[in-house]
């Protein structure tokens, strides 16, 4: 059969090419409508063409006069930093819900230029000197933001918090740290930045401990809609929460953003704690809870059987954030009793 | 078999307001070819599909052997009146077995018989129109004319009293026309055929049936309605009898640019 | 060798490939096959087990006497997980067909019909917007969302001449357009951006979320819609031929055409509600299944859901084996598997022709 010769070479075309696409399909999970896309630097590449690559660092003659914030959370932080007062607008207020007190009244009482990404009209028509946000994608990366470029050209200084996604496994909280001292630098506040990164690092190294880590399945969706068990990886900025609170994720050795991992495996590794990533859908708290407790893929895990579920927001747990530490304390809390 | 008279009587189909078919009454009679002539758009396929299951709204009665056909239920029309379908392209991927065997279990989902008796009968209607040896050929592989039979084939694999064709001579050369149409008149059945061809009609129809504009102009023998004002008023052609040693045959030329125009035109 | 010289002997080989080959023996191999494959599947995943400790857990777990975590994979996770790759599988293929024969194209599946977009749709709203408030899964609104897509089109494509294929193409991928669009659009305006990769995953579609649970209602809905076409096969043949040709033979050719189209809408909503929209199955597999045992339907039927089932378990199989722990989008393996095995067998065709 003359059709014989042909197998061998269509076996090794199919198996090279399996592997060609599970290269860039593992670990990085296909792309979202350029239109929508998260906020956060783990939701993956869905960057325009022009998108500019991540402002790390900023230089200003003088410090801002006039700001605007592309994020609730960038607000919080130079509310923190004692130059809020200088915040003439803000975008993303979604953030703003994790605040509580003093700090939270200061946040509402911010003008909102748009609820949602900061598109670049509104942003420039504020006219301010200096924009900042906590996404490297808040930077052209999203459909209608502003590119650095387009702000340079009008005068205005650009600064974000680049690096939440490491190269290697992610486990320390740097990524924030550095923009902390980025913002302190620009404001001439370095003084009162260095002392809020002391004070931080100082609680993380309280909960440092020569414990066991509570192995732990970062949950960014309840698997009750026939899709699989989706995490994040052990480059994301969430294994170093998980890591610095005492516990380690199942995926810290698979590298990527967003993975998707067998429940074989899950079962099998076990974990004590599930950490449930909310803000992806709109299913409340207790009704992610719920719905892992339930969940017959999950139900063969310690976690699951002792009850140990805990809910994170994604805006705090997998972007730099002034509440980064206070999640630490959390899952470190309910890995303490899960142990 | 006893093949059935069909009648039609002041039979109106309308569309977009315009009578596609006006109170158009004729016989076709038991067991002889009746040809539906006419120019095209004269209304001919349009009288051939309901006996073929449409479902055109229609007013006037449409009779077989006195029944209104649509008192018989689909399955047992299709027992009685064999039509001969057109072949469609993308079912070329069919063998002629296969092709025919559609039109013997396609009414009824219970298999009447067992799978012998059906193959029996495919084969039996396959050598009746004399292609018995293509049975397993594609119809992708078969001429034109090899196809045409197959159809008829399909059409006559239950046994039907009645043969309802439209234009069955189309694509077929000269000698499969004849082939075809002969065959169809010595089958004994009723047969309603719309024809193109004019010297066929004269040769194998029993009775003739014109139409124009959606109405019958001339009923009756070839030789009668046949006649050359007739043919000259509805297609605008000149014609004549011609007797010949083997028949009389109907010959048609072209209209001469003197010839008195015809009352379609003027219409 | 030249067709026109087979012997009166082969009078009865049929259309296909395998035209000369009964049907009873295809049916038989590849239910040997899919069989194998269904082992296969169960014994092997990302955590290797014994073969011991498979069949171990499998008698445990008829007798619902299930321990530990061996137990609970191959019986709570792989065993399932099979089962609805085949259920699925067959399902999708079965809808490709019917529509096949509905728009009397073979290039095309059940999702030219709009139902992937209007499930898509039904999945968005309750991951958006409702979901807690009316108390509904994602897997509810999607088949919703099907449903309601499928109704749409079927009121929009009716007319007093009854269900014309054409017709129906053109206004299934109106309707499916405009369910994509109003899709976006709810995202957009979701409170919460980042509900757009979640929809992302879930339209990929995927059997990684095999439940027990939803085994026996999708079994229920695939059985039953194999019945009906099967027993049916005989009026599929008819309807290939032409809706007027169809009507020649007998057939109420509108009635027929519109309970087709309902069977196809049921059952690719209910296989869609489970597993997201898994692309290419319900295309090729008819294609294929043709290609081997020809035109009749009552060949093409049983084989084009054998065939269906074994293209998505070998594809899901592979899809969580492959780079184990990872699992890759099962919608790349059933191109990658599917593509070549189709273009293999068209080639054959060819050459035979």
């Amino acid at each position: 059969m003359r059709v014989s010769s042909r197998v061998p070479s269509l076996v090794a075309l199919v198996t090279v090419s399996v592997f060609a696409m599970a290269g860039c399909a593992a670990g990085s999970a296909p792309e979202p409508s350029p239109a929508v896309a998260g906020r956060t630097p783990e939701s993956t590449a869905n960057v325009h063409p022009g998108a500019s690559a991540c402002p790390a660092e900023v230089n200003v003659d003088s410090p801002p006069e006039r700001v605007v914030t592309l994020d609730g959370s960038a607000a919080a932080f130079l509310i923190e930093l004692g130059v809020g007062d200088r915040i003439v607008g803000t975008a993303g207020i979604d953030f703003i819900q994790d605040f509580g007190g003093p700090l939270r009244a200061d946040l509402d009482s911010i003008p909102v230029l748009d609820e949602a990404q900061g598109n670049q009209e509104a942003v420039l028509h504020a006219q301010p000197d200096f924009v900042t946000g906590i996404s490297p994608y808040q930077f052209g990366g999203f459909e209608g933001s502003a590119t650095v470029e387009t702000l340079q050209e009008n005068g205005i200084s650009a600064l974000g918090a680049c690096g939440a996604i490491a190269e290697g496994e992610n486990v320390t909280l740097d990524a924030m740290y550095t923009y902390v001292g980025e913002l302190g630098k620009a404001f001439g506040v370095e003084e009162k930045a260095d002392e809020l990164i002391s004070e931080l690092t100082a609680r993380v190294d309280e909960l440092v401990s020569d414990a066991e880590p509570v192995s732990a399945l970062v949950l960014t969706a309840v698997p009750d809609d026939g899709t699989g068990i989706r995490t994040r990886g052990g480059t994301s900025f969430a294994n170093a929460l998980v890591h610095l609170a005492g516990g380690r994720s199942l995926a810290a050795d698979m590298s990527g953003d967003s993975v998707e991992l067998s429940a074989e495996r899950v079962a099998v590794d076990n974990p004590s704690v599930i950490v449930a990533v909310s803000g992806f859908s709109a299913q409340s708290s207790e009704e992610m809870e719920s719905a892992i407790l339930t969940s017959p893929l999950l139900a063969s895990t310690d976690a699951v059987k002792n009850g140990d579920v805990i809910v994170v927001p994604q805006r705090v747990l997998l972007s730099p954030s002034l509440l980064n530490v206070d999640a630490i304390e959390v899952l470190a809390a309910a890995f303490d009793r899960a142990r | 078999m006893t093949p059935p008279e069909i009648h039609y009587e002041c039979v109106t189909v309308t569309a977009s307001r315009r009578a596609i078919v006006d109170l158009v009454t004729f016989t076709a009679p038991a067991g002889v070819v009746t040809a539906l002539i006419g120019p095209n758009g004269s209304g001919k396929s349009t009288l051939l599909s309901l006996l073929a299951g449409s479902r055109a709204r229609r007013q006037g009665a449409v009779l077989i052997d006195g029944r209104e056909i649509e008192t018989l239920r689909g399955a047992h029309r299709a027992d009685q009146i064999g039509v001969l379908a057109q072949h469609a392209a993308h079912q070329s991927s069919l063998t002629a077995s296969e092709m025919v065997e559609i039109g013997l279990r396609a009414g009824s989902l219970l298999r009447r018989g067992t799978a012998a008796d059906s193959r029996v009968a495919v084969a039996s209607a396959l050598d009746a129109v004399g292609i018995g040896a293509l049975g397993s050929h594609l119809m992708a592989e078969l001429s034109g004319g090899e196809r045409q039979r197959v159809m008829l084939a399909q059409a006559l694999v239950r046994n039907p009293t009645v043969l309802v064709l439209d234009e069955p001579t189309n694509h077929l050369d000269i000698g499969h026309q004849h082939e075809l149409l002969a065959m169809v008149a010595e089958s004994g059945r009723t047969v309603i055929a719309a024809l193109h061809t004019l010297d066929a009609v004269s040769t194998y129809a029993g009775h003739v049936v014109m139409l124009d504009h959606g109405r019958v102009v001339g009923a009756g023998a070839p030789r009668e309605v046949l006649n050359e004002e007739a043919v000259d008023a509805v297609f605008g052609v000149r014609s004549m009898f011609v007797d010949t040693s083997f028949g009389s045959q109907l010959v048609t030329a072209r209209r001469l640019p003197d010839h008195k125009r015809s009352a379609r035109d003027q219409a | 060798m030249s067709r026109r010289a087979v012997s009166q002997n082969s009078r009865n080989r049929r259309s296909g490939l395998l035209g000369a080959v009964p049907l009873w023996v295809t049916v038989l191999l590849l239910l040997v096959v899919l069989l194998a494959a269904t082992v296969v599947g169960v014994a092997v995943g990302a955590v290797p087990l014994s073969v011991g400790e498979v069949l171990g857990a499998i008698r445990r777990g008829i007798s619902a006497t299930s321990t530990g975590t061996t137990d609970f994979i191959v019986w709570d996770l792989r065993v399932p997980r099979v089962l609805e790759a085949i259920l699925v599988g067959a399902g999708l293929a079965l809808a490709g067909l019917i529509v096949q024969v509905l728009v009397r194209n073979p290039i095309a599946d059940s999702y030219v019909l709009g139902l992937s977009s209007g499930a898509g749709l039904g999945a968005v709203i309750v991951m958006t917007i409702a979901g807690s408030a009316v108390g509904i899964g994602v897997q509810t609104g999607a088949f919703g969302g099907a449903i309601a897509a499928g109704i749409a089109v079927a009121v929009l494509a009716s007319s007093r001449g009854g269900f014309a294929a054409m017709r129906l193409v053109l206004v299934g991928i109106a309707v499916g357009h405009l369910a994509s669009g109003a899709m976006s659009f709810v995202v957009i305006r979701a409170s919460n951006a980042d509900v757009a990769q979640q929809v992302m995953y879930w339209m990929l579609g995927s059997i990684a979320g095999a439940q027990w649970e939803h085994v026996p209602l999708v079994g229920l809905v695939v059985g039953v819609g194999l019945g009906l076409v099967a027993s049916a096969a005989p009026w599929m043949d008819a309807l290939a031929l032409g809706d007027d040709a169809a009507a020649g033979l007998g057939l109420r050719v509108s009635r027929l055409r519109m309970a087709f189209f309902v069977v196809a809408c049921a059952l690719t909503a209910t296989v869609v509600s489970i597993s997201g929209t898994i692309g290419f199955v319900g295309f090729v597999v008819p294609n294929l299944a043709r290609l081997l045992v020809g035109g009749m339907h009552r060949r093409v039927i049983p084989v084009t859901a054998l065939l269906g089932s074994l293209l998505v378990l070998a594809a899901d199989t592979s899809a969580r084996t492959l780079l184990a722990p990872s699992e890759i989008p099962i919608g790349i393996l059933t191109a990658l598997l599917g593509v070549p095995l189709f273009i293999l067998v068209v080639r054959r065709s060819l050459r035979a022709a």
